[in-house]
């Protein structure tokens, strides 16, 4: 378990800052903070997740949130918008949603490019090895080595 | 008539092999004519071994020797032409002359011959009837041609001096004019009583009679001889050479001239060998060579040194004998034995050859008396002794000047020494080159040549390729044996300042400094092609293609080498096969693989990291994929909520 590399080291002032947010405009905390679960349950769950791939997922959490943040801008994070926001289901699917399809779009095209690695490699490996097969015929070297 | 029995010499001489005639001085005969005068027929002479002087003998003439027209080399042998015989040998027969005409048709013109040889430092040794021609018709004399046979060798025991009678006819050696005087004086006598002297008698029992009663008296005993040729006679058929008369005294002589024949000192006392009652040292002498056990104990008991000194008045040479056995020593591996009576020989009697065990030999005769060793069998006794002798005299030059011997015998042992350090080889090989070295007209002694009397390389090479044809493509065996090596060997120096196919590569295996030789041979001389012995090398050649490392490299030059083999240029084909700067980049490029198959393994070896490197970099990769499509979704998706509707 790296949790110390991924969770964020917290200090007073966060604290500070939190308390802040909390006591002036506990909509929008309330907002974020139901939205970002899912990268926090991710960094819990998934140990390789190191921070560049939480910065990514926060790319597509960050597609999801730019609807209900408008809302909550819409509607001067009153506590009531804030609450129905928050209880949209299809809001909260979308957000699993996209977490999940970040992942997925990390693990697939790491896999792919795992593969293409390997195949050039292997390629590469026959050629080397046919010429080694080559050299050794053509001049006569021992091939016990 | 088949073609191999007429062969076309120097593109002149045609020689009917069908036709032999009866042999002539030694040499086989044939038939043959000028291709320009078929009417006139010739004699074509194949000599066997000529002497080592063969060029002066070929250019000297005179009226009373039968002259050569032409000499000739066809395929490597000399043959040599000549006019034929003016009429028959006198051992055919022929009736007793009278003394005017034997003064006038024999001696004046004979001795006018042996005069002119003598002026150039050259001997006959061919004075006997089957080599001296009677002219049809007149009372002439001709000799048969000089020079073709080695001296002496056919030289009955009757016709030769007691100095060269006790050798074997190999053994005989150049000799002096006196030699020939004395032959001369057996032919006169020979013409004289018509018949040749003490005919019918073994060898053995002639030299016995001569040493024990002198050779005059025992050749006239009982003959009649017209009484102005006796005096004449007793001084030529004398023993000792200095008494004989020189060439010019007999080319002045006039009828009944008397010549003051000096006659030999005899011991009042004889001294008794094995029942033999001897009268002279020089009897003595040949009597201890047959009977060496008595003698040395005779000599041990000083009863030689007093008989000498009481009964002959030698007081130096007793002096000097006595003290061979008070001195002794064996000098090197030689016994004492044979030390002491090699000495001793040499000391009674100054003009004998040299007697080495039971041999008697002469030192200029060694080079030919080898030769013919060659040809003897492995173990014979002739090989074994002729090789002891030289192996010793080579390998201890010190005996020559440790033993007391007369100068007529140590000046050739020196001029032998030199000729033996003329070649920087050591052993057999030496052995085999002296031979080439002293005669250059001396055939290969190799089994295989030694019929077509080959006596130069160009001709050697030649028959080789023949053989090789014949041969077809029996695999395996050498090119060329030992004495084909020598003899080309010693040929390829000739003239030269360095020797060039001495040049052996240590290591390399025999059948290239052969395959050099025959190159050599066959640039210097602008022969033809020689496919043949190209093919038989080609198996070896192939074989040294293999220093070659690379696979194409060797097929291509395999291919190669075949076309050069039909060209039949064995130079080529030599620095075809020993192409250095080709080799060495060979070599070069091998490294080169040898060194990249090590990088590519080496490279291969360490797959694991690259795997792991390659998972990194993929995990980097679908990262910033998902990272591009995430700004993609997150850029649509602000665009979607403020300008989408």
């Amino acid at each position: 378990m790296k949790r110390g590399a991924v969770f964020p080291d917290l200090r007073w002032w966060h604290g500070l800052f939190l308390g802040v947010g909390v006591m002036y405009c506990p909509g929008v905390v309330l907002v974020l903070c139901v939205l970002l679960l899912p990268v926090a349950v991710l960094m819990m769950i998934d140990t390789r997740a190191d921070r560049q791939r939480l910065v990514i997922m926060l790319f597509y959490i960050g597609a999801v949130m730019v609807r209900p943040l408008h809302h909550v801008w819409g509607g001067r994070a009153a506590w009531p918008v804030c609450v129905q926001i928050v209880e949209d289901e299809k809001l909260l699917i979308l957000d699993w949603c996209a977490l999940a399809f970040a992942w997925f779009v990390a693990e697939a095209s790491t896999v792919v490019a795992r593969f293409i690695g390997g195949q050039r490699l292997r390629v590469e490996r026959v050629r080397l090895e046919k010429r080694v097969t080559a050299l050794e015929e053509e001049w006569g070297l021992s091939s016990v080595r | 008539m088949v073609a191999a029995d007429k062969i076309l010499i120097g593109g002149r001489y045609n020689v009917r092999l069908d036709r032999p005639k009866p042999p002539m001085g030694g040499c086989d005969a044939y038939e043959a004519h000028d291709v320009s005068m078929p009417a006139a027929p010739l004699l074509a002479l194949a000599p066997q071994t000529l002497r080592a002087r063969w060029p002066e003998y070929a250019l000297y003439r005179h009226e009373s020797v039968i002259p050569l027209q032409a000499q000739e080399y066809h395929d490597g042998a000399l043959w040599v032409m000549c006019s034929p015989l003016p009429g028959p040998p006198l051992s055919v027969g022929f009736t007793p002359w009278p003394e005017s005409q034997l003064i006038e048709s024999v001696i004046r013109p004979i001795a006018e011959l042996l005069m002119h040889l003598d002026g150039l430092g050259m001997t006959c040794r061919a004075l006997r009837p089957d080599n001296v021609f009677q002219e049809q018709g007149s009372r002439r004399l001709f000799l048969g041609p000089l020079g073709l046979t080695p001296p002496a060798v056919h030289q009955p025991v009757v016709f030769e001096p007691l100095s060269s009678a006790v050798c074997a006819p190999h053994q005989r050696g150049d000799g002096t004019i006196a030699c020939d005087v004395f032959a001369l004086g057996v032919m006169i006598l020979m013409l004289c009583t018509g018949k040749v002297p003490l005919e019918g008698l073994s060898d053995e029992e002639i030299v016995q009679r001569r040493f024990e009663r002198g050779s005059a008296a025992v050749y006239m005993a009982g003959a009649t001889i017209p009484v102005g040729l006796v005096s004449l006679l007793q001084a030529m058929l004398s023993d000792t050479p200095a008494y004989r008369p020189a060439p010019k005294d007999l080319v002045t002589i006039a009828p009944s001239k008397m010549f003051s024949s000096r006659s030999r000192i005899l011991a009042r006392v004889p001294l008794v060998i094995e029942g033999y009652a001897l009268r002279t040292p020089q009897a003595v002498a040949w009597f201890a060579g047959r009977y060496p056990d008595t003698f040395l104990s005779l000599l041990k008991r000083r009863v030689i040194g007093k008989w000498l000194h009481h009964e002959l008045d030698l007081v130096d040479v007793a002096r000097h004998i006595e003290r061979l056995v008070v001195v002794g020593g064996v000098v090197g591996a030689v016994s004492s034995k044979t030390w002491i009576l090699m000495q001793a020989v040499s000391l009674l009697d100054p003009t004998a050859p040299l007697c080495w065990g039971e041999r008697w030999f002469w030192p200029q005769a060694l080079p030919h008396m080898m030769a013919n060793a060659w040809r003897e069998g492995e173990d014979s006794v002739m090989r074994r002794d002729v090789f002891g002798f030289v192996g010793l005299l080579i390998a201890t030059p010190d005996l020559v000047n440790k033993a007391q011997l007369s100068p007529l015998l140590k000046q050739p042992l020196q001029h032998f020494l030199r000729l033996a350090r003329q070649s920087s080889v050591k052993g057999q090989e030496q052995a085999r080159r002296i031979v080439y070295h002293a005669n250059h007209y001396q055939p290969c002694l190799s089994d295989q040549c030694w019929d077509q009397r080959i006596i130069q390389s160009v001709g050697l090479v030649c028959w080789l390729e023949k053989h090789c044809a014949e041969q077809g493509s029996f695999p395996g065996g050498a090119l060329l044996d030992k004495h084909m090596r020598s003899f080309l060997n010693v040929h390829a120096t000739l003239g030269f300042m360095r020797s060039i196919a001495d040049v052996h590569v240590a290591g390399r295996a025999v059948w290239v400094s052969d395959l050099q030789m025959i190159a050599r041979v066959q640039q210097m001389s602008d022969m033809g092609p020689l496919s043949h012995i190209a093919q038989k090398a080609l198996p070896y050649l192939q074989e040294e293609l293999s220093a070659w490392r690379s696979k194409t490299v060797r097929e291509h030059k395999s291919e190669q080498l075949a076309q050069l083999v039909e060209r039949g240029d064995l130079g080529a084909l030599l620095s075809f096969v020993q192409d250095p700067s080709d080799l060495g980049r060979d070599q070069a490029q091998a490294q080169e693989a040898e060194h990249e198959v090590e990088t590519i393994r080496a490279y291969i070896a360490c797959e694991a990291e690259r795997l792991s490197a390659t998972q990194k970099q993929a995990r980097n990769l679908g990262e910033f994929c998902c990272l591009v499509v995430g700004i993609v979704v997150a850029m649509s998706s602000i665009w979607y909520e403020f300008c989408g509707h």
